[in-house]
């Protein structure tokens, strides 16, 4: 059964909690509880037990030439054991190279060195906190250089080689396609999508620099544009597995009411395009 | 230095940065990169690295969290 949810934000928490009648699942940043105490991490149990809690890694670094540190993985084993949550996923992205610290997801050089190293970390993660990551794609403002493979045919290798469910994120999917200069349904189509399980959805913004082509910035301050739930009907039509659709909202942040109001959307979006698949049968 | 660090650096070290975008292709061999990666890095979309590199500083400043 498909089902969608939110990320929990501290500062939405009371609403949430308020309205949990809207809401199928949770998603939690890992890394905003790997350093809390025991005890708060214990609350996410209690949490756990309202609605199915997904944990949601954004700083390990996992599709990278260079090793995981373990205590990054330590930390998220410590926190999956005691949260208990039903899954984690985590990025498709570096974070940190030869000594220099990003400070956010980036996209690597696409090509045999970041395949190989994303499946040695994946491995240790599997080994360490237990199961294996949903990776997600990440939105770039760049193109990386130095990538003999697109951004499609780089993700299967590293989602299939795996083994690993994909948690498809479908504004950054979106962006990346307009960024590119491609029909969002033809990047959709270039990925794993029998290994889809989890969705994320979001908003951003143009940026307009002078004198250059416009970019959309994935910045989850802004409500999800409909070409994306356009996009999550055409996905529901694809794939015959449930999918976990969850809205992620990071900033100026809306009334509660507005919030439900798109998850009400992805419902019909879902439903939508389950009943496309099923006339198409 | 590999391509992966190469790109943490001009991500991340604004010195750097400013030094390859005055000469891409001399700052990609000085650093080591075969010469295949050296002349992939010179071609790449600068407006697009300065752009993201603007978002990750921002990032990095605390004014928001690593989020995706």
């Amino acid at each position: 059964m498909d089902r969608v949810g939110l990320g929990w934000r501290g500062e939405l928490a009371a609403s949430i909690l308020e309205r949990l009648d809207a809401i199928d699942v949770l998603e939690v940043i890992a890394e905003d509880w790997t350093r809390a105490p025991a005890r708060e991490q214990r609350s996410l149990r209690a949490l756990g037990r309202e609605r199915p809690l997904l944990l949601h890694g954004v700083a390990l670094g996992l599709a990278s030439r260079h090793a995981v540190e373990d205590k990054r993985l330590a930390a998220l084993a410590r926190l999956f054991e005691t949260a208990a949550p039903e899954s984690w996923s985590e990025h498709l992205a570096f974070v940190r190279a030869g000594g220099h610290e990003i400070g956010h997801i980036a996209a690597p050089p696409r090509g045999p060195a970041s395949i190989e190293g994303a499946l040695r970390n994946l491995e240790r993660a599997r080994r360490i906190v237990g199961t294996t990551p949903a990776l997600e794609n990440i939105a770039t403002l760049v193109a990386p250089p130095a990538s003999p493979m697109d951004e499609g045919a780089w993700t299967r290798r590293i989602v299939e080689g795996a083994g690993a469910p994909m948690l498809l994120d479908l504004h950054n999917l979106y962006a990346n396609a307009l960024n590119a200069g491609i029909e969002p349904v033809a990047l959709l189509d270039t990925m794993p999508l029998a290994s889809v399980r989890l969705v994320h959805l979001s908003g951003g913004r143009w940026l307009r620099p002078p004198g250059l082509a416009p970019r959309l910035l994935d910045d989850h301050l802004h409500d999800v544009p409909d070409p994306v739930y356009t996009l999550l009907e055409t996905l529901a039509a694809r794939v015959p597995q449930p999918l976990t659709v969850i809205l992620e909202r990071d900033g100026e942040f809306p009334a509660m009411a507005h919030l439900v109001s798109q998850l009400v959307r992805a419902r019909e979006a879902l439903a939508s395009g389950r009943r496309l698949a099923r006339r198409a049968a | 230095m590999d391509a992966e660090s190469f790109l943490a650096r001009l991500y991340a070290d604004e010195a750097f940065r400013e030094a390859f975008t005055a000469a891409p292709l001399e700052v990609a061999r000085r650093e080591g990169l075969d010469e295949r990666e050296a002349g992939e890095f010179a071609r790449m979309d600068l407006p697009g690295l300065a752009l993201a590199a603007e978002s990750y500083a921002r990032k990095r400043s605390g004014r928001r969290g690593p989020r995706d």
